[in-house]
Parts: C-alpha cells; structure tokens; sequence
C-alpha cells in the first residue's frame, strides 16, 4: 500500500504525537521512520549492572575518533558501548559547518527518535515567551499566544505524564502535573536560604516527564510508575518516561490506522501546482537505495528542525525554486538552540546525618526571573537554572591506602548542589542551514552546510549568568564554592543543548513566516510541521513540551480541514 | 585480541588463583590468626608468590607486561585490600585493567599508562633505594602510603600518573560487583526515591 490519508515524516517527540492524534481521529496514517526499529528487549540496556558492562560501558577510544567525534564530545555520558545504537555514526552522517564556527549535531535515527534519549524536562512556555519577539523586535511576531497553547499543554501533559509542582508562577505556568519528586533536605534549606535573600526568585523541583501517579490510560499502554533508576539513557522497559516509543506510537497503533516503515530516508516532497497541494513523499530504502513514492492527502514533516528544513530545500519545483514552501527564504533561517555556560556547586551543610534512597531522574529548577521580576538587565530575555544535590561518595582521588582509605569510603562526603544555566538565543536569520553545493551523503543527497552562531546577547547573559550563579549559592549559604563570578566560561556549542528549532518559523505574514498559527505553511495547505522547525523563538525552557502541544493542535485542526474536505 | 577459549582459559586460571588466596584467607580468619603480624607477613608473602605466579601467565594479561602486572596487583592489593569484603586484587582489578587497555585504550591512552605506571615504579623503587617489588610487605606498605602521602601533597603535580593509577583501582573496585554492591551499597531497581532519610538506613555511600 502507497496511499494514506496522512504521512507523518519522522516518528519522534513531535511525529508519534501527529500519528496518535490523526490515526485515534480515524486516518490511516503511514509514518516514515528514517532509522532501524527499536525492541525494547534487544536494545535496551536498562537491566544492566555497572559490572555487567567491560570497560566501563566505554566505547574504544579509536572507535570514537572514527565513528562517534561529535556525538561523544556532544554527549559523552550518553553515548556508551550499550547505548551507541541510538545515535548516528557521524562518519557516516557527515555535515559540514564553516570552519570557525563548529556546530553540535546530535541526533539519532530510529523509532522514537531523541524522544528515547532526551532529558525529560518539561516547561510550559510563558505569555512573556509569545510576546517577546514583537516587544523587542528579534524574529518575527508569534501568531499565537500563551492562551491559544495552554488547553493543549493540558492535553498532552495529561496523556504524556509529568511529575511537578504546582507554584503559581505566572511566567512558567502550571500544568496537569503527577505528583512532583520531593527535593533533598539540602535542596529545602537551598530554597529556604535563596529565596529568603532573593524574593524575586524561586527554586522548585524540576518538572519531568516520569509517571510518578500513572493513571490507567497510561497503564492500558503498558506503562508504569518511575522506578528511580536514573538509567534512561538507556532506554526504560518500564515505560516511566514518556517516549513516543513507550506512549504515543503504542497509542497510534492500537488503533489499526498506523503503519511505520523504518529505514525510510525522505527524498523530497512532491508538489503539485494546480492543487497547489504535496502530493507524495519520495523515499529512498536505507539498505537497498530503492526509492518509493508514498501519497497522501496530508503531509506532516517531524523530522527534527535541520533535517526538516533540508527536506524542504531539497524539494524543489518550478513553483518553489529555492525550495517548497520557502517563499519568504526563511527555511533553513533563524536555528536556533539554548545557550549554558554559567553554573557552579557548593557545599551545602548540616545534614551529614542524612541521605537519599533512589536515583530521582530530575533535580531542581530556577525558573526564569532575568526581565520578569527583575529588570535593568543588560541583555534582552533570559535563562534558568536547571540543578540538584547529591553527597560526595567514593574516590580514588584522595590521600590514604589500605584499610583505612577502605573504610573512609563507606561513608559519603559533604552535600553539594549545583546549578546550570540554560538561556535563550536570539532568533537570527544568519544562523541558518543550506544544502551543502558540492557534499553529498552516500545516498546521494545533499549534505547538510550549518552556520550558526552565538551573539553579543548570548555572550553577555551567560556572563551575568554566572554572576548570579556564585551569588546565588552563596547567599544560600554554600561553602566551597567551584566557581566565582568572573569565572571564565566557554558556551556551548550551538546545537550542544540538542534544542535545534526556528527553520520554518510561524508567523502571521507569509512574507517573513513559511508557516501560520496552524503550523500549516502558508502557500501549502496540506503541509504541516511541527517539529522545532516550527518555533518563532525558543524561550528559555526545555522545549519538548511545547513541540508536543503544538503537534497535538496542529493535528487536530488538520483532521477538521481534512474531514470538511479542504484539505 | 584473544579468542573466545583463550579467555576462558584465562578466567579459569585467573578464578583458581582467587580462589586458592581466598582458602588461604580463610584458614588463618578461621584459627583467629590473621591479625597477628608473623601470620599476617605469612599471609602476604604468599599472596606475593600467588601474584608472581599470575603475573608470569601471559593468559593473565595482554597488554601489560609480566613486572606491569605485578606492579598493578600489587598497588591494587595494597590500596584496597581485603578486609570484611574482599578487595581489589581479590575481585580482578589488575585484570579489568589490563583489559580496559587491550580493547578500549588507543595507543596514546596506552602510552601514557605505561608511562605513568614506570613513574610509579621509578618512584617507589626511589624512596627507600630498594625495588620496590623486591621489598618485603611492611616496607612495601610504608613505601607506598610516602608515595601517596606526597601525591596528595607537596609533589601533587609531579604525581600525577600515581593518582590517575589509583583513582583507577578505586573506580574498577567500587564499580565491581563486591565493591558496588557489598562494600558499598547498589540497587540496580530501588523502585523509590526518598528524598532525605537517616544514614543508616542505608549505612554506607551509594556506590553509583
């Protein structure tokens, strides 16, 4: 079979929902999955203890030089021996980037895409995060705001499961929250002391995508409660986070309306100038180069916001020379990502008689104050600290030998918390994705050319950052504390905070924008994408959240247009 | 790399040894006399010979050398050695060591192993003007808590090499199954979080 109702391009974070959505709505939806399968019980590793892997899970050193530089430098804790299949071999995904300006693309192809490996946190955008961009000109008018989003955040948080804490903060709003993983009694004295010296800021724990209350619509997918493990790099047979593999691509496919074909690399887009419609999705086989076409009255493209940018540039037509959709040459524009640098530990004293039991997946969270409750900041936006405590344990790297180095390692050390940054980048029409002019990948197709980034404003706050950071930790009363105001930072990477969005930004002018507040492009009205791609800014928060409401609203509307026949 | 038998081999050998040491262990704890110090210098002179002759297998090790082996059995020994639960030789450090460098280490990771295990030799060997291998197990134990005792002191650049030998012993220890899981403590599915309870209901550090 060829033909569906729908083809949704890439079966992650923001693809499994589109296919849950259109298929429980009655489509018959194909989703194209560029990657292998995933099996749970062959490829996860979460059953594995720290002597169970040789070498410390470490993949060969030379093996990393050859096949893994850039995912290992960008994500080294992840990228192990037993994990290494969830994410790309770079010698075999080359990109290319001006030589002074290295980009992190880290990324990797199969089921479920980063939604089996990412960090989980989920933040709710703010109203001052819709507005931002027409307050002080950077990047082009949001065409929605906090209020249009927020019914669907309920949504998706209600299926997706998060665990977090109601707090009343207007700039990061509460949610359908399970309930919140309890802070440290170092992390309650931290917030105690902290907000007591700044009242103007909070600490409160971190809102993660873990069943720590599992309703029984979450159960009937075969999901459980979070088993504080912490080994989600992994992988988590038990379903506890939320993953389009563990939540909504089992949701799509108990329905009968989905069908996933894996190693299904997209070619381009078909377009049809009368219709003014995409007719198809041209499709190369990963193993056997064999290419197909696939149609369907509805195209959504999730295929992570560089990947979906490159599709649509490739797609190329005597309407569309510079690729579909790309009327206003703002496709492959504006990449965006978060930015950290700023962060530092410190000892946190007087519970020496205390500890933990468990591993929580999540820590501690600042939520956004910078030009909210406290203006006069010489930078535009903001950041927030993401964080959390843990005791010193055992060490090699202290003095003593024999029994008694032994025994003085059976009891942990001192309390220490930390906190780092992760702030908002500007939206930038020079930072941009191209396709390469002379590279191509061994399917033939254009490699990808990323020139990106960090600004004046990037750089500023970070070292503000860093300000507050020490300020912070100090005025709560932490000891030792690892690094000062002026500490010198290196920012990350762009793409290092795997936050890639901005490359077919909304907007509500078809001139600046390629897609409107339906995520639906302006000039193709069957087309939609909705993953980063589509973010007119990025906040500073973790965005996934976000890519999952937007799906859920775009997939509905699509499935109204496409039941009143205008789609 | 070694075949599949070879290693099998190898673990048989390497598991008769831990095994022999570990009866030795047991009769002296049995008749209480392990902590007298002539059955104590008895105890470590034939663990010495237990680790001499480990050393001269080649099935033992690949990437090491016979003396490189003996040096990293014996520091292992003598930084982590048994006590209530076994200790870093008893559990296989050397050998997970000399592992990590046959197949993970690239030959630069490899040199400056090597490098760094002849400056731990040359340094010990230097203290006391006697081969360090060579010196009985007092005097090695005082040779080697100077040599750390400066480590972690005056001579903190210096050494280095000594301190990335150590913190490798304690990471393959407290990693390992006993280390993890019997001298500290290690649930792979705790199936809870409590966020601030009294030590001792867990009693000893986390080991991950």
């Amino acid at each position: 079979m060829t033909h569906y109702d729908a083809i949704v391009i890439g079966s992650g974070m923001s693809g499994g929902w589109n296919a849950k959505e259109l298929a429980e709505k009655g489509l018959k939806v194909l989703v194209l999955e560029r990657g292998q399968k995933i099996e749970p019980a062959k490829d996860y590793a979460d059953f594995l203890n720290p002597w169970d892997t040789p070498n410390f899970d470490k993949i060969a050193e030379d093996e990393i030089k050859q096949h893994y530089p850039i995912q290992h430098r960008g994500v080294g804790y992840a990228v192990k021996e037993s994990t290494k299949h969830f994410w790309v071999k770079d010698s075999e995904h080359p990109y290319d980037t001006p030589k002074d300006k290295p980009y992190d693309w880290l990324r990797g192809h199969h089921t479920g895409g980063r939604s089996l490996t990412w960090g989980r946190q989920s933040y709710r955008l703010g109203p001052q995060d819709f507005e931002a961009n027409k307050l002080d000109g950077h990047g082009t008018d949001w065409p929605i705001r906090y209020d249009d989003l927020a019914p669907w955040y309920d949504y998706v948080e209600k299926f997706a499961g998060i665990s977090g804490s109601h707090e009343g903060l207007p700039q990061l709003p509460d949610g359908v929250f399970q309930p919140a993983f309890e802070l440290t009694c170092a992390e309650k004295a931290f917030k105690k002391n902290l907000e007591s010296a700044f009242a103007s800021r909070k600490v409160i724990p971190a809102r993660v995508a873990h069943l720590t209350a599992p309703t029984a619509e979450q159960m009937a997918l075969g999901r459980g409660p979070c088993q504080a493990r912490n080994h989600c790099n992994k992988g988590c047979s038990f379903g506890a986070y939320f993953s389009a593999n563990s939540a909504t691509l089992p949701a799509a496919m108990r329905t009968g309306n989905c069908t996933i074909v894996n190693n299904a690399i997209v070619h381009s887009l078909d377009y049809d100038a009368t219709t003014k419609r995409v007719t198809g999705v041209k499709v190369i086989d990963a193993n056997s180069k064999e290419v197909t076409t696939y149609t369907s009255r509805i195209v959504f493209l999730n295929a992570s916001a560089i990947a979906s940018a490159m599709i649509l540039l490739q797609s190329k037509s005597p309407t569309y020379p510079n690729g579909l959709a790309n009327k206003s040459d703002q496709v492959g524009r504006n990449l965006m990502d978060h930015v950290s640098a700023a962060s530092a530990n410190g000892v946190i004293s007087g519970f020496d008689d205390k500890y933990y039991y468990g591993r929580r997946p999540g820590g501690i969270y600042i939520p956004r104050y910078a030009n909210i409750t406290e203006d006069n900041k010489p930078y535009l936006r903001g950041f927030g600290f993401q964080g959390g405590s843990w005791r010193e344990s055992w060490t090699g790297n202290k003095a003593g030998i024999g029994a008694d180095f032994k025994e003085s390692n059976r009891k942990p050390g001192n309390w220490r918390i930390s906190i780092y940054s992760f702030g908002e980048i500007l939206p930038n029409p020079e930072n941009r994705v191209t396709l390469s002019k002379d590279k191509t990948d061994k399917w033939g197709l254009p490699q990808a050319y990323i020139d990106c980034e960090m600004g004046e404003n990037e750089k500023i706050m970070m070292r503000e950052a860093q300000k507050d950071a020490y300020s912070m930790l100090k005025e709560a009363g932490a000891t030792d504390i690892s690094r000062g105001p002026d500490a010198e930072l290196d920012l990350s990477l762009p793409g290092n905070r795997i936050h890639e969005m901005g490359t077919a930004r909304m907007g509500r002018d078809p001139k600046t924008s390629v897609l409107n507040k339906w995520c639906q492009a302006h000039d193709v009205p069957n087309l939609f994408i909705t993953d980063g791609a589509c973010m007119p800014s990025g906040g500073c928060q973790n965005p996934s959240l976000t890519y999952m409401a937007l799906s859920a609203r775009a997939a509905n509307h699509a499935v109204k247009l496409f039941k009143q026949g205008i789609i | 790399m070694k075949n599949k038998l070879d290693q099998q081999d190898s673990n048989i050998a390497n598991n008769q040894e831990i095994s022999r040491r570990n009866v030795l262990l047991g009769i002296l704890a049995s008749v209480g006399a392990a902590s007298t110090s002539g059955c104590a210098r008895s105890l470590n002179t034939t663990i010495m010979d237990l680790e001499k002759g480990s050393a001269q297998h080649n099935s033992n090790h690949e990437f090491y050398t016979a003396k490189e082996f003996l040096l990293v059995s014996r520091l292992s020994n003598l930084i982590i050695p048994d006590t209530q639960t076994i200790g870093a030789l008893a559990v296989g450090v050397p050998k997970l060591m000399d592992k990590l460098h046959t197949d993970w280490a690239s030959i630069q990771s490899q040199t400056a192993h090597r490098d760094a295990l002849k400056l731990v030799n040359d340094e010990l060997d230097k203290i006391s003007g006697v081969a360090f291998l060579e010196q009985n197990p007092e005097t090695q134990i005082a040779t080697l808590s100077t040599l750390d005792n400066l480590a972690f002191s005056s001579d903190y650049q210096r050494l280095s090499a000594y301190r990335s030998v150590k913190n490798l012993i304690a990471r393959f220890y407290y990693l390992s199954e006993v280390g993890a899981s019997q001298e500290l403590r290690y649930e792979l599915v705790p199936g809870r979080w409590e966020a601030c309870i009294p030590f001792e209901k867990v009693g000893r550090s986390w080991a991950a």
